[in-house]
């Protein structure tokens, strides 16, 4: 009898236990959930969130989760497509748009804008446009940067060398890379360089451009002759030719070992660097401390060239999977607006794409460098990723290209010739 | 993919119970309990293993782009696998067997004579047998990741530990052990040599811990008869250590060269990025991750070179097998 109700009571006790771990799960399950996924570090998180209790504070019976992925971001939300589990919200980098479009993961929030009154005259024109296609859009702008030249006025006031014009050419950039890359304390190796190297294809779209050169034919859809066209190949031998002939850029091996291009450009070691806004947090920081002084020009052209850049930019998207299309859009706006974006503005990671709030930074900026970068935006050109979906294809063979007459001594020309062919090769075969 | 694993496991479940229903009437209660038992680790097993094995060997008979919109995965046959061996990047696959092979052949046997000469050591020791043990273990237990960061450092070539001994002993050196795409010999890329010496750091501890246990399971009387024999130590390591070690030695041997061919992170993590991107260093791994993510962006062609890589495992374990492993008794 003692073993029967003993047996009855854990019987009882594993179905208690299993109902109410299923209620649990029931409840929980009725609250909708929205994932909310970015590529922000430690500090940014940190404001993403004060972001997101704003619009808890107005959704009490939604939860919403920022799951931020600071490493292969693009990769974690295709993998995430691909298994169905993909944030409703996530942040788009321009480049990415026509791969996420042509994997039909973005969901058109053109409907939504209408539905709830968004005011698309707020965000900067060039900005809006590269996620719009036709008559749709996939993502909402954040926030945008042109690529300029950082340059360290110390080390220029040190040389006694005067700042580097808004109309310098290549010529001059070389001369003054020269004049700045100094053995300090003759040992017989460079302490201060002039520039860096530049094995990132990222960087190279503004010197290829202003030499009137280009990666792709005007569909998109031919290397051939424009990747290893003459203009294109003279723009990338000019950026070799800064390590391999002039010895005037640091080469990636060093800049790795020492902090990477804003490393050696914050500790003074390098006088010169392409990038973008994203610098400026870690520039402004040490500019009140004295520790740096920064100046930004727009990067220089040959002397028959074009003025002109490129422009990086990312916004919010919504998956096409979520199960709460309309919450979404709203989360996404949300993240869009004026009062979100004003918040992320004391990191200054880059432009944001609201006017009115851009224009009140540039107004407050008493360094007068926001204003700069405003005006790069004039010459600024949407990268070739933004449109065309095979670009990483590219981008990887001219990288490939780039490596291996960096580092194995080969002819560029052919190289790139290479990388042209095998494109083309690729771009046949995935054609329909 | 999910109903897929979830029916091979349902199927290889019913399979187990299944048999174990057809066994004689006496044994049946027993052979059903023990299934019973079985079933949590079959379907641990199935869903995360079989599964995903038998579903990646279907996606290398596809082209399985992650770009491509849902239903764009046509079967392609055993174009995948042709075009590992003479597809426009099949130069860099070479390059990356040739790696992958010198690797293992760098770093297998060192680090087993390593592990068995500090396994000698420590059998010939007292108390402190244990502390040193533990101490020569903990390599094993840190994460690979955070290993490989921390000896990036060691090995920069401005600020390393290495370049700076080398300077301490009045050498200038400022040797790129990570970034040089020099190759010695011809073939041996330097920043690969730099990963062997790390992988041998991590390794030859647990590789000694486990020839420790080994040694002492050899029987006295065999090291007594020897020296009755009138055998010297070295004669008596010959004849008696190293043929009574062999069970543990192929053990040791078929593990790392397994472990050896699937390097991947150490690689992705030390060797500079423009580096990597002239394909010097690649190994296979890291060309099936290329293959997936980067250049080719084809789960399929991923697959098929994962496939690939497991037969010639598979074939270098079976030469193994059949070379040394003839010789062990047990």
């Amino acid at each position: 009898m003692f073993s029967e109700s003993t047996h009855g009571t854990k019987v009882l006790f594993v179905i208690t236990a299993f109902l109410s771990g299923f209620c649990a799960g029931c409840s929980r399950r009725d609250i909708p959930v929205l994932r909310v996924a970015n590529w922000a570090g430690p500090e940014e998180i940190a404001i993403e969130e004060k972001n997101l209790d704003d619009f808890r504070e107005t959704h009490p019976d939604l939860r919403v989760v920022l799951e931020p992925i600071p490493r292969d971001y693009k990769q974690k939300i295709l993998t995430s497509v691909a298994g169905r589990t993909a944030p409703d919200v996530f942040l788009l980098d321009a480049i990415n748009v026509p791969e996420f479009l042509q994997a039909e993961v973005l969901l058109n929030l053109k409907p939504f804008i209408a539905e709830l009154g968004v005011d698309i005259r707020q965000f900067h024109p060039t900005a809006f446009a590269i996620a719009q296609r036709n008559n749709t859009l996939y993502a909402l702008p954040k926030d945008f940067t042109p690529l300029v030249m950082y340059y360290n006025k110390k080390l220029f006031d040190k040389a006694g060398i005067r700042y580097p014009s808004s109309d310098w050419t290549w010529d001059d950039f070389v001369e003054l890379a020269r004049r700045l890359t100094l053995d300090l304390d003759n040992d017989g190796r460079i302490d201060q360089y002039g520039t860096v190297a530049q094995p990132q294809f990222s960087t190279w779209a503004p010197w290829v451009w202003s030499n009137r050169g280009d990666f792709l034919d005007a569909s998109g859809e031919k290397a051939t002759g424009y990747l290893d066209g003459e203009a294109t190949v003279a723009a990338l031998q000019f950026l070799l030719d800064l390590e391999k002939k002039h010895h005037v850029a640091a080469d990636s091996a060093v800049m790795k070992s020492l902090g990477g291009d804003l490393g050696m450009f914050l500790s003074g070691r390098v006088a010169m660097a392409v990038s973008g806004h994203w610098w400026m947090p870690q520039i402004k920081g040490l500019t009140e401390e004295n520790e740096v002084q920064a100046g930004i020009a727009p990067i220089p052209v040959p002397s028959d060239g074009e003025h002109v850049t490129i422009l990086y930019e990312a916004g919010w998207a919504v998956a096409r999977q979520t199960r709460h299309p309309t919450l979404a859009a709203e989360l996404a706006i949300h993240l869009s607006n004026e009062t979100t974006n004003r918040r992320r503005c004391a990191q200054g990671v880059a432009i944001p794409a609201n006017l009115a709030l851009s224009r009140e930074i540039i107004d407050q900026d008493v360094s007068g460098l926001e204003k700069v970068f405003f005006d790069e935006v004039r010459f600024a050109r949407e990268p070739w990723g933004a449109r065309v979906s095979h670009f990483s294809l590219l981008e990887k063979c001219a990288e490939e290209a780039f490596a291996a007459a960096l580092l194995l001594n080969r002819d560029l020309r052919k190289e790139l010739h290479l990388a042209a062919q095998r494109i083309d090769a690729e771009l046949m075969k995935r054609s329909p | 993919m999910l109903l897929f694993a979830f029916s091979l496991t349902l199927v290889l479940a019913a399979a187990v119970v299944g048999l174990a229903a057809t066994a004689k009437r006496a044994s049946r209660r027993e052979a059903l309990c023990a299934s019973g038992f079985l079933l949590p680790s079959l379907v641990y097993l199935g869903l995360f293993l079989a599964a995903p094995l038998a579903f990646s060997l279907y996606m290398a008979f596809h082209k399985w782009s992650i770009d491509a919109g849902a239903g764009s995965n046509p079967w392609v046959g055993l174009e995948n696998f042709s075009s590992v061996f003479t597809g426009a990047r099949s130069p860099y696959f070479w390059r990356a067997l040739l790696n992958t092979a010198l690797y293992t052949f760098l770093h297998v046997p060192a680090s087993l004579a390593i592990a068995l000469g500090v396994a000698i050591i420590l059998n010939h020791l007292g108390r402190s047998r244990r502390f040193l043990q533990t101490i020569f273990f903990l390599p094993n237990l840190c994460l690979l990741a955070a290993v490989a960061v921390v000896w990036r450092w060691m090995y920069n070539p401005e600020i390393g530990l290495f370049n700076g001994l080398l300077r301490a002993f009045g050498v200038d050196a400022r040797i790129g052990w990570l970034t040089s795409p020099k190759l010695i010999g011809g073939v041996l890329p330097l920043p690969l040599l730099s990963i062997v010496v790390m992988a041998i750091w991590m390794s030859f501890g647990v590789q000694a811990v486990i020839y420790l246990a080994g040694l002492r399971s050899i029987p006295q009387t065999y090291y007594d008869a020897a020296r009755v024999d009138g055998a010297n130590r070295w004669q008596t390591f010959r004849h008696v250590t190293i043929p009574l070690l062999k069970p543990t030695t192929l053990f040791l041997l078929v593990t790392s060269v397994i472990a050896s061919f699937q390097v991947f992170t150490s690689i992705y993590v030390m060797v500079d990025e423009t580096l990597l991107a002239t394909h010097r260093a690649d190994v296979l791994v890291y060309q099936i991750y290329d293959y997936a993510w980067i250049s080719e962006r084809n789960l399929g062609l991923a697959s098929a070179l994962s496939w690939i890589l497991f037969l010639i495992v598979l074939s270098v374990t079976i030469v193994q097998f059949r070379l040394v492993g003839r010789e062990v008794n047990y």
